[in-house]
């Protein structure tokens, strides 16, 4: 009896211990292994961060929010992706601007070979002069940059800004 | 006595442990992955209160 009691209690604590060893094994298999990519993107000296599979990130329809940027001024692009698994990833980049379901520029084409448990990192430029053609007559227009792989496709929608917000002028005192 | 410290040592550190996996993956669990981690952990509790009644706690 007192040994069949023992068994119960260490039976009780055998399947805890699995419960709690098939929660570790959820979280590294399900939550940590994966090709995983960031997106930085710099401009007035501010850099916004977007990581693509974080579900904390809010994003519409697929597509996320890259922020606002002011005609004339460059914006800086550092696409992070890392494979955290144990085979190489091989993958063709690119990059490119839409507008409308149009497509204005592409910005990256290259391929991509990273090793297991590594990242790499792809950086481009997009400057005003790019979009000029587009912009010109507008004060303001959204763009998506889709960033493109044989897996996956990740949109991002930014504004344009062409003029800067021009204040009131000043009342006189009287 | 002693051996109750170690039993409450081990589920600090199991408590603490799934709690730093939680707060830097629960994110990219997916939909699966976080059921059964919710199944799993309401079991893990759940025989860890009846094997600490059994010895009795």
């Amino acid at each position: 009896m007192v040994a069949g009691m023992g068994h119960t209690r260490y039976l009780y604590l055998g399947l805890s211990l699995a419960c709690f060893a098939g929660i570790l094994g959820i979280f590294i298999v399900d939550g940590y292994l994966g090709v995983y990519d960031i997106l930085y993107i710099t401009y007035d000296e501010y850099e916004r961060e977007i990581e693509f599979d974080n579900q904390w990130v809010p994003e519409s329809e697929g597509a996320y929010y890259g922020g606002e940027i002011a005609f004339g001024k460059p914006a800086y692009f550092r696409y992070q992706i890392e494979n955290r698994t144990f085979s190489s990833y091989e993958d063709r980049l690119t990059v490119s601007v839409w507008e409308g379901g149009n497509k204005l520029v592409d910005l990256v084409d290259k391929q991509v070979k990273i090793t297991s448990f590594d990242s790499a990192v792809v950086e481009w430029t997009l400057t005003s002069d790019e979009l000029a053609t587009s912009v010109i007559n507008e004060e303001y227009s959204n763009y998506t940059i889709r960033i493109s792989s044989s897996s996956r496709e990740r949109k991002v929608i930014f504004g344009y800004r062409v003029r800067s917000i021009i204040p009131p002028p000043p009342v006189p005192l009287k | 006595m002693r051996i109750y410290a170690l039993y409450g040592f081990g589920i600090l550190l199991c408590i603490s442990g799934v709690g730093y996996l939680a707060a830097e993956y629960v994110r990219y669990l997916s939909e699966v992955g976080k059921l059964l981690s919710l199944v799993l952990t309401t079991g893990m509790f759940a025989f860890l209160g009846k094997f600490l009644e059994a010895i009795g706690w």
